[in-house]
C-alpha cells in the first residue's frame, strides 16, 4: 500500500443507516481509540464548475466550504489507486468568502487539474450542507507502530443549484433537486492505510457499514444535472515480475472489488447498460483471479469465497440478460425489420421484464448480502487475512514470485485451449462450448498477468484470444437467448397480444439460426488467428 | 502532462501572432509554466517577447525556426506560432508536437478560399481525420454591421466550420503588443471595463483548448 504524502487525501467511505450514525458516533466517542472529544460542527460547501462543466470533465472538483468563520478552497482529483479505499489529489488554502480565489492555487500540479478557468466563467453547481461530528482515533497496527485517523460522521443534504446547461437538465429540474447524506468518513492523518481496515473492521461490528467510493462531488453532479452516473472500466493491477504471488493476487483481486465499487453507483441507476455490466466484470474478475491463484488458498477457504460471489453473480444475472437483449440483439433486427409489430410486442415485453428486473436488483444491490461481501472481501484483501491459517504448502505458493506462477499458469490454460479446440473446425457445439470455457480462463490470466511480460506480442495475443471468446460466445448466445425469450414468454402480462409476442420470438430465433453458418465460419478463421500468435510468455524465457 | 496549441493559417495577415501572444498571456497570467515557440522567419512573436516588461506574468521564448526543439522542463502550456507559406509537410511535422490546431480567418473572400483549401489539406493529414486532434477555427477581426463578416460566418456554416470563437476588431490588442503585453495582462479590478469585454471573446476559444486537454 502507498505511503500518504501532504498532498493526498486517503479515505474509506462508509454508507449508514441514518439511525445508526448517532449510535457509531457515540461508541466510538466512548472507546479507547478516540483521544480527542467529538466536535460538532456546521459545514457548507459549494461546489463551482464551468458552464460547460469541464472540471466535472476533468475528473476534478473545485469547492469552497464555510465553517464557522472560517471559509477553506479544496481542490481534489479522482482517486488514483486505492481499492477500497481512495486516494486522491487534495489541494487547500483559506479564502476570504464563499467565492473561489483562483489566483491562490499555487502548486503547479493544482492547477493542471484544473486546467486553465477563468473567473468569470465559474458559477455553483451544488452545495452540501452537513452537520459533521468529528474526532481523532489512534489505531493500533499489527507491526506495533500507529495509525492516527480522523473519523468524520456526516449528516445531512446535498442540493442542486440552478443550472442552465448540459442535456438532461431540464428533467433534473422536475425531480427531487436535493439528496439525503449520512455517511462516515475515515481519513488517514499518518501511518500506513492498513489502520483504515483495522479501524473498519471494528466499526463493521458495530453497524451496518456500505463501502462506498462515490465522492459527495460525484453525487452532487449527478443530482444537478440529471445525468446517469458514469460507469468505468477496470484497470488491469500493476505488478512487478518480482514480487510475491500472494501480493499479486492481493492486487489482482483490489482491482476487481475496486471495478466493482466504482459502478455500483451505475448500475443502482440502470439507465446505462453498461452499470451493470462493468459490476459484474468486476465481480467475474474477483472470481476468475481466486481461480487463477487457487494454489495459494487452502481449498475450503477458495471455495466459500466462491459460493458467495456465484451467488451474487446469479443475483444479478437477469437484467444484464434483459440488456443484452434489448440493446443489442432486439436492435440489430429492428434494424432489419424497421416497423414490424410483433418485434415491437415483444420488444415491449422485455422492456417491462427488464423494468422488473432493474428493480429487483435495486433492493439487491441496497442488501446486507453484497453490503458484507464486499466489506468482507475488502478486509481480507487489504489486511492480507490470507497469511492467517493457512497451509504450508500455501504459504510457499504465496511466497514464490509471481513471474514464476505466471509462466507456468498460462502455458497451461493456453495448452488446455489448444487440446480442446484440436481439429477446430469439425467440433460440435457441446465441443465448442468446451473451448470456449477454456478461452475464458485463458483470457482473464492474459489480463491480470500480462503486465508482467513485453507489452507487443502480449497484447496481439490477448486481441486475438478475446476475439476468438467473443465470436464463441456469440455461438452460445443463441442458446441462452433462447432460455430467456422462453421464460419472457412465460412472464407475459395478461393484455399482451400473445400471437404476436409468439410471432416476435419466432423472428428472434430464426434470426439467429441464419447468423450461424457465417459465424461458425468466421470462429474457424478466428482460431487460426488465435493459434497462429507468438507465446508471449515464452519470450520472456529466451531473453534471460 | 502539457498542452500544445499551435496556430497556423497559409495566408499572412490574419492575425495568427495576436492570438498566439494572447493565449500565451492567457496561461501564463492563470500560473501555467508557458512557452511561445516562434517558427516565423520575421520572429514576430519573439520579438513581442522581447519587449514583454519583466513585471507581467513570465513566458518562455523559444526559436524553433530551424528545428522544432525541445521545450523547457515543466512547461504546462505550449502555444506554437506558425507562419504563412509554410510547407504542407513542415507543418505536419509541427502537428505532432500538437494537440489542438487553431486556424483564424478574415472575414474577406479571398481569404475564405484559401484558408478553406487549407482545412481541406489539414482534415487529410492521419490524427486530424482520425479525430485526435482538434481543429479550431476562430473568425477573426470581425466589425459590427460589416457585410463581409456577415458572408464569411454563412460560409463557414455551409463548410460545417461553425467558428469556435468570434474576435472583434479592437485597437486594444495593437497598443498592448507594442509593450509586449496581452489582452489578459490587463488588470480586471483597474481596467474592467476595456478588460471584460475582450474577455468576453475570448472564453469559447480557451473553453475549447481546455476541453480538448481533457480528452
Amino acid at each position: 500500500m502507498r505511503a500518504p504524502s501532504c498532498d493526498h487525501e486517503i479515505e474509506l467511505k462508509l454508507m449508514v443507516d441514518p439511525a445508526d450514525l448517532a449510535r457509531l458516533a457515540a461508541r466510538l466517542g466512548a472507546s479507547p481509540f478516540a483521544f480527542s472529544a467529538p466536535e460538532v460542527l456546521p459545514l457548507e460547501s459549494r461546489y463551482f464548475d464551468t458552464p460547460d462543466l469541464r472540471l466535472a470533465a476533468r475528473r476534478v472538483s473545485l469547492r469552497v466550504r464555510r465553517s464557522g468563520e472560517r471559509h477553506v478552497q479544496t481542490i481534489k482529483t479522482a482517486s488514483v489507486g486505492g481499492a477500497a479505499h481512495t486516494v486522491r489529489g487534495e489541494w487547500e488554502c483559506t479564502v476570504a468568502a464563499m467565492a473561489p480565489e483562483l489566483d491562490r492555487i499555487g502548486d503547479p500540479a493544482a492547477l493542471e487539474a484544473l486546467g486553465l478557468v477563468l473567473p468569470e466563467e465559474l458559477a455553483p453547481v451544488f452545495t452540501t450542507r452537513v452537520e459533521r461530528r468529528l474526532m481523532l482515533v489512534e489505531q493500533k497496527l499489527r507491526d506495533g507502530s500507529k495509525a492516527i485517523i480522523e473519523v468524520a460522521f456526516d449528516r445531512g443534504t446535498i442540493e442542486a443549484d440552478a443550472l442552465a446547461t448540459g442535456p438532461g437538465a431540464g428533467k433534473a429540474g422536475k425531480k427531487a433537486r436535493v439528496e439525503q447524506i449520512a455517511e462516515v468518513e475515515l481519513e488517514l492523518k499518518a501511518g500506513a492505510p492498513e489502520g483504515l481496515y483495522l479501524l473498519l473492521e471494528t466499526l463493521s461490528d458495530w453497524a451496518t457499514l456500505r463501502i462506498s467510493t462515490t465522492p459527495k462531488a460525484q453525487r452532487g453532479y449527478l443530482l444537478a444535472t440529471g445525468r446517469p452516473p458514469a460507469w468505468q472500466r477496470a484497470e488491469p493491477p500493476a505488478l512487478d515480475p518480482a514480487i510475491p504471488a500472494g501480493t499479486a493476487m492481493a492486487a489482482v483481486l483490489a482491482s476487481g472489488l475496486q471495478q466493482l465499487l466504482q459502478n455500483q453507483a451505475a448500475a443502482q441507476d440502470g439507465r446505462d447498460p453498461e452499470g451493470v455490466h462493468q459490476l459484474r466484470i468486476g465481480l467475474r474478475r474477483i472470481r476468475s483471479g481466486l481461480a487463477l491463484f487457487a494454489s495459494l488458498l487452502p481449498v475450503d477457504e477458495r471455495t466459500a469465497w466462491d459460493e458467495r460471489l456465484k451467488a451474487v453473480i446469479a443475483a444479478t444475472g437477469t437484467p444484464r440478460e434483459l440488456d443484452v437483449l434489448v440493446t443489442e440483439t432486439l436492435a440489430e433486427i429492428k434494424a432489419g425489420l424497421p416497423d414490424d409489430p410483433a418485434l415491437a410486442v415483444l420488444t415491449a415485453t422485455a422492456e417491462a421484464a427488464r423494468r422488473r428486473a432493474y428493480a429487483t436488483l435495486r433492493t439487491y444491490l441496497q442488501s446486507r448480502e453484497l453490503a458484507g461481501l464486499v466489506l468482507d472481501l475488502a478486509l481480507w484483501t487489504a489486511l492480507e487475512r490470507w497469511r492467517d491459517d493457512t497451509t504450508e504448502e500455501c504459504a510457499a505458493a504465496q511466497s514464490t514470485p509471481v513471474i514464476e506462477l505466471a509462466v507456468a499458469l498460462l502455458e497451461r490454460r493456453h495448452k488446455r485451449v489448444r487440446r480442446r479446440g484440436r481439429h477446430f473446425a469439425r467440433l460440435g457445439d457441446e465441443e465448442r462450448h468446451e473451448v470456449r470455457l477454456a478461452l475464458k480462463k485463458l483470457r482473464y490470466g492474459v489480463e491480470f498477468l500480462s503486465g508482467l511480460f513485453p507489452e507487443k506480442p502480449a497484447k496481439r495475443y490477448a486481441k486475438a484470444a478475446a476475439r476468438l471468446q467473443d465470436r464463441l460466445g456469440r455461438l452460445n448466445d443463441q442458446a441462452d437467448t433462447r432460455r430467456l425469450l422462453e421464460a419472457l414468454a412465460g412472464s407475459a402480462g395478461p393484455g399482451t397480444d400473445r400471437p404476436a409476442l409468439e410471432r416476435g420470438i419466432g423472428l428472434v430465433i430464426g434470426w439467429q439460426a441464419a447468423c450461424v453458418g457465417a459465424e461458425r465460419r468466421l470462429a474457424v478463421d478466428d482460431w487460426h488467428d488465435f493459434t497462429a500468435q507468438e507465446l508471449f510468455w515464452q519470450e520472456l524465457d529466451e531473453d534471460r | 502532462m502539457s498542452l500544445s496549441v499551435l496556430v497556423t493559417n497559409t495566408k499572412g495577415g490574419c492575425g495568427k501572432t495576436t492570438i498566439a501572444t494572447t493565449l500565451a498571456t492567457a496561461f501564463a497570467v492563470a500560473g501555467f509554466k508557458t512557452a511561445l515557440a516562434d517558427v516565423d522567419r520575421q520572429r514576430s512573436s519573439l520579438g513581442w517577447l522581447a519587449t514583454r516588461p519583466a513585471t507581467a506574468a513570465p513566458i518562455t521564448g523559444l526559436d524553433w525556426r530551424k528545428a522544432a526543439d525541445s521545450k523547457p522542463a515543466g512547461t504546462q502550456r505550449l502555444v506554437i506560432d506558425v507562419p504563412a507559406g509554410l510547407r504542407l509537410g513542415h507543418v505536419q511535422d509541427l502537428l505532432k508536437s500538437a494537440d489542438v490546431v487553431i486556424v483564424p480567418v478574415l472575414p474577406s473572400v479571398f481569404d475564405e478560399r484559401s484558408t478553406s483549401r487549407f482545412l481541406e489539406k489539414l482534415e487529410s493529414i492521419k490524427p486530424i481525420a482520425r479525430g485526435r486532434k482538434r481543429v479550431l477555427v476562430v473568425a477573426n477581426r470581425l466589425r459590427p454591421r460589416q457585410k463581409a463578416a456577415q458572408h464569411l460566418l454563412e460560409h463557414l456554416a455551409e463548410a460545417g466550420l461553425e467558428p469556435t470563437a468570434r474576435l472583434a476588431e479592437r485597437t486594444l490588442y495593437g497598443e498592448l503588443a507594442m509593450g509586449g503585453l496581452g489582452l489578459f495582462d490587463l488588470d480586471q479590478r483597474r481596467d474592467q471595463r476595456r478588460a471584460a469585454a475582450g474577455r468576453e471573446d475570448w472564453l469559447p476559444l480557451l473553453a475549447a483548448i481546455e476541453r480538448a486537454a481533457a480528452r
